[in-house]
């Protein structure tokens, strides 16, 4: 009877072989890591399901739940305005995820596949430029915007085409973005490509396939959960950007969800309802999508990029 | 050694690259000089010239009084700017385009995003909006920065006349006239009679040496005297403003230059700290509170009294919204010494953008704007102060005022004082709410607050030279 | 003589990897016959980069080296006057400027706290989650939910829970009895204060990100590594000391300087609390950037950031070498 109890005791508080964490304090730590992570949100959810009356009252779970939050939330006064900054969301990350990934994938080719001159100070000016604050930036870039980017030919000022001015446009904050998702993608990217052996791209070669062919029909497709990685990772942080796009953007027009959520924030500061229910529609997508995509985030964290 | 010549040929290349770069970019100096051209020349708007593309003989783009009627500008469509909290606005400029065909584009948003917005569109020559509200703070900046129309010849003086002397004088810098008045306001004194009389007062204070005393019996029973805008934000200056002509002091010296410590600003001060921090009869979350959210506690009897603008009746006797319906009244704000009453006033116009293309359409706007069309169901239907004269006179008015607050109200425009409104005051403001902040949570004494706050404020005056 | 030993070393270095002897480089050579030509292979890495490079040369380098040039001017945009040449005027005087060295304050505050705690709790959530149970793949996708919100979303969540008398923490204090019936406590009141509450936000936000990381980091540790040491009898706070963390440090290195160079841009997330422009640098240089419009202190504040956190990089790239030499 004794021993049976003493090993039940010892199975709980001691750690099998290989784990490092007693059953007990597993599922004490468990519950913790829960409660931390989830509560939050949870009260969240309540407080934007709970009646204005309610809100004041020093409740934590509202009596009589109710969608009104939500539904004054599309059909109220600030609805045109939040629907537009969900439109205006969507495209800026999509576009700049497109972008980013179709310029940066042969860039992360080039950089981890093959071997030329200078190839180390391209890998130091990459880490460097993901690391530099945004705010260095963000002063030139708005003159550049608000005069419209021009291209030339370089050293000798000749202008051949100059785009319109780009503030207050989706279009700018596509290229503003697209300019800092662009190093970290081809870090995180050249750092999935490496991974791909080279037998696997003599074997292309074999088969009659320049360089650009391999990378077609091998490389790419043998990096399809990484490049996903990478676009996902980019989606997400052109979605949840601030700075540039309150700088950049004025009306309607292409103002972004962060920027919307910061005015009703300014605008109904006193109506936390409303304020919640506008947080969680906003923060739904990036939710969703990251609990569906879940493995890809994990592997993109793991990759850590170019490791020669 | 390897591993230095590698960093070497890094560095090398680093240096090269960016030295190419400077070699095609533009110098700096001309990049930095096109900026100046379109912020102090005249911009290409000013009376006379032509640069409307409208049928019929009006200029689109010139600025002439007597034009304002012409039918050439049916149909132009004009963008304004204002501060809407729940559309109700939106609503009655509405009727503008009711009245002349002008498509007017309501831009409705919280006063805080105001500023930033204007500047923005300002500086991003950016032609969007072609109407603004100019907050009386502003009016210096937005002159002296190029940002609105200078409308001091333009509006024929007469017509000036027929506003309040406050209301004019909010929206005029060095005797320009920066927009058209659109309505007066000042802060007020709200008291709830049922919580004075539970302490045992019949009548709200007179000074503010009353108020403190005051304050000290009403402070019980989860129910706080006063409560304040207090956060470190513009409302907190508002309020500081108001307390420091309450104690004799004054912003402006003899010659005109800006004084943030006079005596009596230090008194003010302290009083402030004294209320909060000594006799806690403030309500503490008046730290973070805008006015918005004093008018809440008010309305929910968590406070005695509040100083707040215009506009709380009549939601204030509203039982859906208020719990103390019927048991507040308005009057004016304690004084102290010789000083009957002080308060500082919020009074706004309406301006034009330099970067507008329709300033024709806009002016003929801000006619109907400042017109009783337009003034007197602000007033009667949201409350809003009117910057016309003529409608404090009109008996019409007076008794069409439902909630019985009008002449209340109005004697506190007598007692109103501006704040300076210089090109940089949003800085010093900045710098002086800051200031004002740390004392009133005790990091600092009043007094070593406003003398920081007087030299910051020096700085910047003197690096902007 | 020099030039004869350094064209080796170039060679070295660029078929990847020092130490490589004849055999490597024959190999190598054998590869490279394979794929067609080397300098094509130059051409053909130029013209895949060639229009990132141009990107990023065009919206990112330039305006760099823009903003460089303007932090030597006198630049304000907004009060008309005169664009000058100042040399180090701006920088003189930012560095004498009582807020800069406030906000420089503020935010190393809020960089050693934020990172501080998210390493410890990361570090123990990636042990809870690294074990193997049923259920594990459950938890490990439910803690991404803080992560994936929006930053000023969180701000204004925890802004309401922070509100005095009817958000949650005090509701809960009371209800716990760690607050007397009576005392209502304003928690946002000081500076001090705002930065550590924001940095709460903070911290929730971003451990799952720090836990991530490390259980990459964990899964990589071998576990016949805890059995060895079991044998020798050592306990839990043993195995940690002994042998995770040495396994676990390129992770941990690698983890907390992405978290110090995020925490100290931080900006978003602290305009939610509080317009106080001193509480980090960030907030300070868009204040003066695009509330007062004066671009050549900005520009100038900007840099004087960059400049220390590319002192923090260095500092990384001498610690990773080294823990490489030292492994």
């Amino acid at each position: 009877m004794t021993r049976h109890k003493a090993s039940l005791r010892s199975r709980w508080f001691t750690a099998a072989g290989r784990d490092l964490i007693p059953p007990f304090y597993l599922w004490i730590g468990l519950v913790l890591l829960t409660l931390f992570t989830l509560a939050p949100f949870a009260y969240l959810l309540l407080t934007s399901i709970s009646p204005p009356i309610e809100l004041l009252s020093g409740r934590l779970i509202p009596r009589s739940p109710t969608l009104g939050n939500y539904v004054r939330l599309f059909t109220g006064a600030a609805a045109s305005s939040f629907v537009s900054a969900i439109r205006n969301s969507v495209s800026t990350a999509l576009w700049t995820t497109l972008l980013t990934i179709a310029v940066g994938v042969f860039a992360a080719y080039a950089v981890a596949k093959i071997r030329f001159p200078f190839r180390n100070t391209a890998l130091f000016a990459i880490l460097a430029m993901q690391l530099l604050p945004s705010i260095s930036i963000i002063v030139p870039m708005y003159i550049m915007m608000r005069e419209g980017i021009s291209f030339g030919i370089p050293f000798t000022g000749v202008e051949l085409f100059r785009t319109p001015p780009l503030l207050d446009s989706t279009a700018g904050l596509v290229v503003a973005y697209t300019t800092f998702s662009l190093p970290f993608a081809v870090w995180l990217m050249a750092g999935y490509f490496q991974t791909i052996s080279r037998e696997l791209e003599d074997a292309a070669y074999v088969d009659g396939n320049g360089r650009l062919g391999a990378l077609f029909r091998v490389v790419i497709p043998l990096s399809m959960p990484g490049i996903a990685a990478t676009a996902i990772f980019t989606l997400l942080n052109a979605w949840d950007e601030f700075m540039f796009a309150s700088a950049f953007t004025q009306t309607e027009h292409s103002k972004t969800l962060t920027v919307a959520i910061r005015e009703f924030i300014g605008r109904y500061s006193i109506d936390w309802g409303l304020m919640t229910a506008g947080g969680i529609v906003s923060s739904l997508p990036p939710v969703i999508i990251s609990l569906f995509l879940y493995r890809y985030i994990v592997g993109g964290l793991s990759a850590g990029g170019v490791k020669e | 050694m390897r591993q230095r010549l590698a960093l070497a040929k890094v560095c090398a290349g680093m240096v090269a690259f960016l030295l190419l770069i400077a070699a095609c970019s533009p110098a700096p100096k001309e990049a930095a000089q096109s900026e100046s051209p379109p912020l102090s020349s005249p911009a290409a708007g000013s009376s006379g010239s032509s640069a409307g593309t409208g049928a019929g003989t009006v200029d689109l783009n010139g600025l002439d009084w007597n034009k304002t009627d012409d039918p050439g500008l049916k149909g132009e469509p004009l963008t304004i700017l204002v501060a809407d909290n729940d559309g109700s606005l939106a609503k009655l400029l509405g009727k503008f385009t009711e009245d002349t065909d002008i498509k007017l584009n309501v831009l409705g948003v919280d006063y805080n995003s105001l500023y930033p917005k204007i500047t923005t569109a300002a500086l991003s020559n950016s032609s969007d909006i072609d109407l603004v509200e100019v907050d009386t703070i502003w009016a210096g900046q937005f002159l002296e920065g190029n940002i609105v129309e200078d409308l001091t010849t333009v509006v024929p003086a007469d017509y000036q006349a027929r506003f309040t002397k406050s209301s004019l004088s909010s929206v005029m810098y060095n005797n320009r006239l920066a927009a058209m008045p659109y309505y007066s306001s000042t802060k007020h004194f709200y008291w709830n009679n049922k919580l004075l009389k539970d302490a045992g007062y019949d009548a709200p204070p007179k000074t503010w040496t009353e108020f403190r005393e005051m304050s000290k019996a009403l402070t019980r029973k989860g129910v706080y005297a006063s409560g304040w805008s207090w956060k470190q934000a513009e409302g907190l200056m508002c309020d500081f403003v108001g307390m420091v002509y309450s104690f004799g002091g004054n912003f402006f010296n003899g010659d005109g230059t800006l004084n943030v410590n006079s005596d009596g600003a230090v008194k003010a001060l302290q009083y402030m700290v004294d209320l909060l921090q000594t006799d806690k009869t403030v309500d503490p979350a008046s730290l973070q509170w805008s006015e918005d959210d004093v008018r809440k506690a008010f309305a929910a009897g968590k406070i005695a009294m509040m100083s707040n603008w215009e506009g709380i009746y009549p939601k204030m006797n509203d039982p859906a919204e208020s719990q103390v319906v019927n048991q507040t009244d308005v009057g004016l704000l304690p004084g102290e010494g010789d000083v009957v009453s002080a308060a500082v006033t919020g009074s706004e116009g309406i301006g034009i953008m330099k970067s507008s293309k329709h300033k024709q359409a806009a002016l003929a706007f801000l006619k109907w704007m400042s017109s009783r069309a337009f003034q007197e169901p602000n007033l009667l239907e949201r409350g809003t102060y009117p910057a016309l004269q003529e409608l404090y006179d009109d008996p019409k008015v007076v008794e069409a005022d439902k909630t019985g607050t009008i002449q209340k109200i109005m004697k506190q425009f007598d007692y109103g004082r501006n704040r300076p409104n210089g090109p940089g005051y949003v800085e010093w403001s900045d710098i002086l709410t800051a200031e004002i902040f740390k004392a009133l949570t005790l990091a600092k004494k009043p007094k070593d607050a406003l003398d920081d706050a007087a030299k910051g404020i020096e700085q910047a005056i003197a690096k902007a030279k | 003589m020099k030039q004869s030993r350094r064209v080796p070393n170039f060679k070295r270095i660029r078929m990847g990897g020092g130490k490589m002897a004849k055999p490597a480089s024959g190999a190598a050579r054998k590869v490279l016959r394979l794929s067609p030509g080397r300098r094509k292979d130059w051409m053909l890495a130029a013209l895949l980069l060639l229009p990132t490079v141009y990107i990023l040369a065009r919206t990112f380098v330039y305006p760099i080296f823009q903003s460089l040039v303007w932090s030597f001017y006198k630049y304000n945009l907004m009060d008309g006057s005169v664009v000058a040449f100042i040399g180090l005027r701006n920088y003189a005087g930012i560095f004498r400027l009582p807020d800069f060295w406030a906000a420089m304050g503020s935010t190393a505050y809020f960089t050693v706290f934020t990172v501080g705690a998210e390493l410890s709790l990361g570090f123990f959530s990636a042990l809870l989650l690294n074990q193997a149970f049923r259920g594990q793949l459950l938890f490990r996708g439910m803690i991404i939910i803080p992560w994936a919100m929006l930053t000023l979303v969180n701000g204004l969540m925890w802004n309401w829970i922070y509100q005095p008398g009817y958000g949650a923490l005090t509701i809960l204090l009371h209800q716990l009895g760690l607050l007397g019936a009576d005392s209502n406590p304003v928690w946002l009141t000081s500076p001090f204060r705002i930065v550590t509450f924001a940095a709460i936000a903070d911290i929730w936000k971003m451990t799952p990100y720090m836990t991530l990381l490390l259980l990459a980091g964990l899964q990589s540790i071998s576990s016949s590594l805890y059995e060895a040491s079991v044998i020798d009898g050592a306990g839990f706070w043993q195995k940690i000391r002994h042998i995770t963390i040495p396994q676990l440090m390129p992770a941990i290195l690698v983890a907390v300087v992405l978290r110090i160079l995020g925490a100290f841009r931080v900006y978003d997330i602290l305009t939610v609390f509080t317009n106080n422009p001193t509480s980090s640098v960030s907030f300070l240089t868009y204040n003066y950037a695009f509330r007062y419009f004066y671009l050549g202190r900005a520009s100038a504040m900007a840099w004087i950031s960059t400049l220390f956190i590319l002192a923090l990089i260095v500092m990384y790239f001498r610690l990773l070498k080294k823990n490489a030499e030292q492994v």
